[in-house]
């Protein structure tokens, strides 16, 4: 009991979640670089800060600094994505991927998802630290 | 200079061990720090309709910042152990700084991962604009 509310309160499950996100935005992104020549290939993406609407309020509120940010208190870390075809208007000719913006999608995710591993992996120490703490 | 080896006859000085792995955590906080920079210099170029090869240069700049932090863990990470094995020899109040200096990294890391998805945010809406 006493183990779970230290792990809830560390919210190591939506970081978890955030790794999982960041895996299958990964898949998709490769997926589109993999087909830039597919003739007719339809560009999809991942879209897990999109579900933030729809997800619940009880979680780490996002920083809203400017117009565009998502306003809701919710956090990607507790939202499932969605795959879905991106909006057509790129053309390279082949199809609609837009292979310097895949390349970029492909570098983001990558830096994101190294961060939330030492986040969940600093999470652990922390905790560790307060479990093995010593009593005097 | 000869190096000092430490075994289990001839173990390090407490002290050393504690200033050392406080040194790596005020270490990592100035690198995170500089992540942090770059990713609210990344919202900027994003905000302003930048080019996409100033994005690419930042997340180039970072990717090498989270290397050296990678680098400084692999070359603290005996001090790291050393602390674990006789972490109950240590006082409270260096007990107390540690913990500090973990939470801050947290916590400086959870507002980078805040700041990346609001970035990815904007890059797609970016090529959303682009698109229509």
């Amino acid at each position: 009991m006493i183990d779970r509310s230290i792990f809830q309160q560390a919210h190591l499950g939506s970081v978890k979640n955030a790794l999982t996100a960041y895996t299958n935005r990964q898949r998709v992104t490769a997926e589109n670089i993999a087909n830039v020549e597919t003739d007719g290939y339809k560009a999809q993406q991942y879209r897990f800060e999109d579900m933030l609407q729809k997800a619940g309020s009880n979680s780490i509120p996002t920083r809203t600094t400017r117009t565009g940010h998502i306003t809701s208190n919710s956090s990607p870390y507790h939202t499932s994505g969605e795959v879905a075809e991106q909006k057509a208007g790129f053309d390279n000719g082949v199809n609609d991927v837009n292979i310097d913006q895949e390349m970029t999608t492909l570098a983001t995710n990558e830096l994101s998802y190294r961060l939330a591993t030492r986040l969940l992996s600093m999470k652990y120490n922390v905790l560790r630290e307060a479990v093995s703490g010593r009593v005097r | 200079m000869e190096s000092t080896i430490y075994t289990e006859n001839n173990p390090e000085p407490e002290t050393d061990i504690f200033s050392q792995l406080i040194t790596m955590y005020e270490r990592e906080v100035q690198i995170y720090r500089n992540i942090r920079d770059c990713s609210l210099e990344q919202e900027n170029v994003l905000e302003s309709g930048g080019e996409i090869a100033l994005i690419q240069s930042l997340l180039i700049r970072k990717r090498q910042l989270l290397d050296e932090i990678a680098q400084l863990e692999i070359t603290n990470s005996s001090v790291r152990l050393l602390w674990e094995r006789r972490k109950a020899t240590f006082s409270d109040n260096e007990t107390v700084q540690v913990r500090k200096s973990m939470k801050n990294v947290s916590s400086l890391l959870e507002e980078i991962l805040k700041l990346e998805a609001s970035n990815d945010q904007l890059l797609l809406h970016k090529s959303v604009q682009q698109a229509v």
